[in-house]
């Protein structure tokens, strides 16, 4: 990876977000991550509709720039069990799919807690071979142990797609 | 004058002569001038009462009916808005039930050629078309022919069925050459070409030609294969892809639409509704014209209604129909595609505003009419034409009253005003010639439209019968009395008391003073003569009928006369004259009747004693006057009798003058004794004149005698007494003497006793000073206790106020938290922001590189303020921590202060209990001083009495001393008067005297 001579600036960056599962009996937490091209935008203070007998990963729709956009939460979708009530904050990311559907992007909200940093690859880290502990793990690309805890690189146009 | 004096004097002398004269002179005067005097006054003030109370009655007659004229012509303006009000209402729902049904009837001829076209374009769709088009057009021969009736056999019911389906007269197919391949009429049109036939320029070439490009309607026009009779069609072309096959044509029927049209529920007898193309002929028959009007060319639509319309206005008003007839019309157009008809809807002014009530029923204006008095009402329209009218029987009724013969009446003259001026006006009687020159006024109001034009002219007649009704009753007027009201022409507008068919007669013509002053606006009172020529008191006053407005610029003005007789308002004060004068006359009567009853009693008694008098100035005594009266000349009369009977008695001869003397000097010789001093001496009492002297001499000789006696004896009393007096005041004297030697010695005693007084106030004067004293330092010391509960209280507010501040110290820690709180928010904000910022600047690729960089500086800035307000989170914590701890103990202080505040209020009572009980004890002893005081004064007053006392006591002494020496003097005093009445010989002094000789004889013997 190059930086650029004129900023110094990295182009190979990605924002992450931790989970509210833990894995295991091991120290560190899951965290989510995403390329910088995949996130669209950051919202605080966002309104939550519920949408009545939506599946458990379905939090309910919300609105973005005029548009109704679902909002899920990644660890249902993956069939993660949370510890507890997930105490999540008033985050909510809005991913994109990169295929196009009939000219348009899939997008959608994910709720998050909070802590959503920025880093820089590359970032030190070991890939999992086996992402059986996760059950849908066909929406997963893959997993990651790094120093804090986990790295989930998430399957998006599946998410999106709802395959 | 002066011989007026002459007579006065003379017959003044002449009364002045006789008692009797003057007696009737006074009676005359004192009964008859006041009687005549009071008469003349009464006669006088009455007059005047009765004419000021004539005035008054006029005034208020007058008032009276001019105020009552008022409220009638007032009624009338009400009843004029009410008619204006209720032709409004009539003609506004006329208007709407016109336009209601306008509409209902637009909606169905409007839906009657959207269907009928939708059926034809439909049809003109329908697959079989093109069949039917290609069956036509592959005919071999003519139409008509074997070819042609086969095909016509396979498809002609198709057609048939439509056409009847739908109530068509023909239905066409055409090919696109413009041969009309089939009819299902089959009239002389089959067969024929459109495009260059004989009918090329009829509507069915018309249709055909512009059917080729879309549906289209072709408006009525006559049609010769129709004999003429006007006819419509309806064309569409017949598509297969892009290609035209041909054109299905059909012949609408106007019956459907005249049938719409004719539908007439709630338009009266006379409203009707009918249709105008834009050729201004009828599109549907119209009621009122015998033949149909469709098409007809002698029945031309040129109404303003119709030509609006035609423009594509809507609209209502009151307009001359095709008939030139008035009437309420509304219009509206009507289109099909592009061709615009003219639906309008009317109704005969006549109808829309008389509306009639059930048969039999009057109309309503009859009936207004007749309840409110009028004489006639009629409806004029704008142009002066007289539409409707009550009584048809008064030559107006359907005339022109602005430019016909009628058009010079005040009525023409008041309907031209009133239809340029807008407003209600009222006109003032003049002879109306359509009633056989009788006499009219006219109120007349107009119906304005939304525009503010004219519609209709409301006229109502007024009748004179009310105005006389209120001019004729006379009640307070008398037999004589009369009100009338005279217009500006000098003419009666109300009838007269006095002549029959006066109001506006010729023949009466009111030119008098009031009238011109009254017309001139002048209000007035006073004797006139009136149109009769009689004497009248009259009351004149100006009445405007109307004022001032634009119909009448110096308004209607009548004059309002009430007047009355001078001889009927004089009458009961003539009367009252004749009563008082015929009483003067009865008082004569009487006043001559008592003066011959009185004059014979006085003179006849006079008479005699005259005669008595003459008698004794002749020297006869001896005559006397009869009494012939008991009055007081009869006393007079008796009186002199008896004076001359008392004279002649007093006559008498010498020898008893002699016989007097010689018993006088007897008398004097008796009585001698008396002036020596012998009270024994007595008079002999006679029977002659001096015997009274003698008695009554006695008698004062007795008295006398006795008053020398009582003086002897009092004298020696005295003398007795007074010696007695003498040595009891002497004794007294000295009894004093020592009694004032006794009160020096209790002086003394009391003095002393003061002295010890003073002393024991003084010594209580100085106690109450000492208490003073203490009360002075219990009152300090609760001064000072007061002043240090002050200082506690001091130091328990400043503590409180302490506590306060720490306790806002407390709250701004905590609104610095919750500032701080916004700050970390607003970190966490920014933060999010770099993040979205660094996400749009990795998807502006090279172009968002500069941004990131931005972005990363913004974020480390977000990161900082976190930090920090973390930092200053947990300062605010600490601060608060020790703010609470600093709390409770200043809650701690106050607590103690509080505790001390308790002792130093318990001190200070104790304190006032004490200042209290010193306060009483110097109260007490305070009021000893001063009752020792008061003791001491006491005494000291005590002495001084004792003091007088003693003064007193040498007073009495020396005046005991001095009444001795008095007494002395008065013992002196009674021997001298005893001496000087021994002088006086009394009967005791006598008998005294003749025993003294016989005790000196005994002795000497």
């Amino acid at each position: 990876m190059k930086n650029d001579p004129k900023t110094g600036i990295n182009d190979r960056r990605v924002l992450i977000f931790p989970s509210s599962v833990t894995f295991g009996s091991s120290v560190g937490r899951v965290f989510f991550l995403f390329s910088l091209t995949q996130i669209e935008d950051i919202l605080k203070e966002t309104p939550v509709v519920d949408v009545p007998f939506s599946p458990s990963y379905v939090q309910g729709v919300s609105r973005w720039r005029n548009q109704v956009v679902p909002v899920l939460s990644l660890e249902g979708c993956l069939g993660l069990a949370s510890n507890g009530t997930p105490d999540y904050s008033e985050r909510l990311v809005m991913v994109r799919s990169g295929v196009s559907f009939e000219g348009r992007r899939r997008r959608s909200l994910l709720r998050v807690l909070s802590s959503i940093r920025i880093l820089t690859l590359p970032i030190p880290c070991a890939p999992l071979s086996s992402v059986g502990w996760i059950p849908n793990h066909y929406l997963v690309r893959g997993v990651y142990k790094w120093e804090e805890g986990y790295l989930v690189v998430v399957h998006l146009e599946n998410i999106l797609s709802g395959r | 004058m002066k011989k007026l004096k002459e007579l006065f004097n003379q017959l003044f002398s002449v009364i002045s002569e006789s008692i009797r004269r003057k007696l009737l002179f006074a009676l005359v005067i004192l009964a008859i001038a006041p009687l005549i005097t009071l008469g003349v006054y009464s006669y006088y003030q009455s007059s005047q009462a009765l004419r000021e109370k004539a005035e008054d009655n006029l005034t208020a007659i007058a008032e009276t009916r001019i105020n009552a004229i008022r409220r009638h012509i007032q009624n009338r303006y009400s009843d004029m808005s009410i008619l204006h009000e209720t032709v409004k209402t009539l003609r506004n729902k006329a208007f709407n039930q016109l336009a209601s049904m306008q509409q209902l009837k637009k909606s169905l001829v409007e839906t009657y050629f959207t269907e009928r076209m939708s059926d034809v374009n439909v049809m003109s769709r329908a697959p079989i078309m093109s069949r039917v088009m290609d069956g036509f057009s592959k005919i071999r021969g003519p139409v008509g022919g074997d070819s042609w009736k086969q095909v016509e056999k396979r498809y002609g019911s198709y057609l048939v069925q439509f056409a009847e389906s739908y109530g068509y007269y023909d239905a066409y197919i055409i090919s696109p050459g413009g041969t009309i391949l089939y009819t299902v009429a089959q009239e002389s049109d089959l067969g024929e070409n459109l495009l260059d036939g004989e009918l090329k320029d009829s509507p069915a070439g018309k249709a055909f030609r512009r059917g080729m490009k879309e549906i289209v309607f072709q408006d009525f026009e006559p049609y010769e294969p129709a004999y003429g009779a006007p006819a419509a069609f309806i064309a569409a072309p017949i598509r297969s892809g892009n290609d035209i096959l041909g054109v299905v044509m059909v012949q609408a029927s106007i019956d459907q639409i005249n049938f719409i049209m004719q539908e007439r529920t709630g338009l009266g007898r006379t409203g009707e509704s009918y249709l105008v193309g834009e050729d201004l002929m009828f599109r549907s028959d119209s009621i009122h014209v015998a033949e149909s009007t469709i098409m007809n060319p002698a029945f031309r639509v040129e109404s303003e209604g119709a030509q609006k319309a035609l423009q594509g206005e809507t609209g209502q008003g009151i307009i001359r129909n095709f008939r030139n007839e008035y009437v309420l019309a509304s219009w509206t157009p009507i289109r099909i595609q592009d061709l615009t008809w003219a639906m309008i809807s009317e109704i005969d002014v006549t109808e829309a505003f008389i509306p009639q009530g059930e048969a039999g029923e009057e109309d309503f204006f009859t009936k207004f009419k007749e309840d409110y008095g009028y004489g006639n009402l009629s409806l004029v329209n704008p142009d002066g034409f007289m539409f409707y009218s009550v009584d048809k029987t008064i030559k107006d009724y359907r005339t022109n009253l602005l430019t016909g013969e009628y058009k010079d009446t005040n009525l023409g003259e008041l309907l031209g005003k009133v239809i340029s001026t807008k407003i209600m006006g009222l006109t003032d009687y003049r002879k109306y010639e359509p009633m056989g020159n009788k006499n009219a006024a006219f109120v007349a109001v107009p119906v304005l439209s939304d525009k503010k034009e004219v519609e209709v002219v409301a006229v109502a007649q007024l009748s004179t019968k009310e105005n006389n009704d209120v001019m004729a009753d006379d009640t307070g007027l008398g037999d004589t009395g009369a009100t009338y009201l005279v217009g500006k022409d000098r003419l009666l507008r109300s009838e007269s008391k006095f002549h029959k068919n006066s109001v506006m007669n010729p023949k009466l013509k009111v030119d008098t003073e009031p009238v011109r002053e009254a017309l001139a606006g002048n209000t007035g009172m006073g004797v006139r003569t009136d149109y009769r020529g009689e004497k009248v008191l009259t009351r004149w006053m100006p009445f405007q009928l109307v004022p001032k407005t634009p119909i009448h610029p110096e308004g209607i003005n009548w004059a309002m006369i009430a007047q009355i007789d001078m001889s009927e308002v004089r009458a009961p004060a003539l009367a009252m004259a004749l009563v008082i004068a015929g009483g003067v006359f009865i008082v004569c009567l009487l006043v001559m009747g008592g003066y011959i009853v009185l004059s014979r009693g006085l003179t006849v008694q006079l008479d005699h004693i005259m005669d008595l008098f003459s008698e004794i100035g002749m020297g006869n005594f001896s005559a006397r006057t009869p009494v012939t009266t008991q009055d007081e000349l009869g006393t007079m009369a008796s009186s002199l009798n008896a004076m001359l009977d008392n004279t002649m008695a007093l006559i008498e001869s010498s020898e008893e003058r002699d016989a007097m003397q010689g018993s006088i000097m007897q008398l004097l010789e008796e009585i001698s004794g008396l002036a020596d001093g012998d009270l024994t001496a007595r008079a002999e009492v006679t029977e002659d004149f001096t015997g009274a002297i003698a008695d009554s001499f006695n008698d004062m000789a007795e008295q006398l005698g006795e008053v020398v006696r009582t003086v002897k004896t009092v004298t020696l009393q005295v003398s007795t007494t007074s010696k007695d007096v003498r040595s009891s005041t002497e004794n007294l004297a000295e009894t004093s003497e020592m009694q004032a030697v006794q009160v020096s010695d209790a002086i003394a005693a009391i003095n002393e006793m003061a002295a010890s007084i003073q002393q024991v106030a003084e010594n209580a004067s100085r106690s109450s000073e000492v208490s003073e004293q203490s009360k002075l330092h219990s009152k300090e010391g609760a001064e000072a206790v007061r002043a240090t509960n002050d200082a506690m209280e001091s130091i328990r507010e400043h503590v409180q106020e302490t506590a306060r501040a720490i306790k806002r110290l407390g709250e701004s820690s905590q609104e610095v938290g919750n500032i701080v709180q916004l700050i970390n928010d607003i970190a966490d904000r920014t933060s999010i922001l770099a993040l979205n910022a660094s996400i749009q600047a990795a998807m502006a690729g090279d172009a968002g590189r500069g941004f990131a960089v931005v972005a990363e500086e913004v974020q480390r800035l977000a990161e900082r303020s976190t930090n920090a307000t973390k930092q200053i989170d947990t300062l605010i914590k600490n601060i608060q921590g020790e703010i609470n701890e600093a709390g409770s103990s200043m809650e701690e202080s106050i607590q103690r202060v509080v505790e001390g505040s308790k002792l130093a209020d318990n001190a200070y009572d104790k304190l006032q209990e004490i200042e209290n009980v010193t306060v009483q004890l110097s109260e007490l002893i305070q009021s000893i001083s001063m009752a020792s005081r008061q003791q001491a004064r006491a005494s000291e007053n005590i002495a001084k009495t004792m003091e007088e006392v003693g003064d007193i006591s040498a007073q009495t002494s020396a005046a005991s001393r001095q009444t001795a020496v008095s007494m002395k003097n008065l013992a002196e005093t009674s021997d001298e008067l005893n001496n000087s009445v021994s002088v006086f010989k009394l009967a005791e002094d006598v008998a005294e005297d003749a025993e003294e000789p016989d005790m000196e004889g005994a002795g000497a013997n």
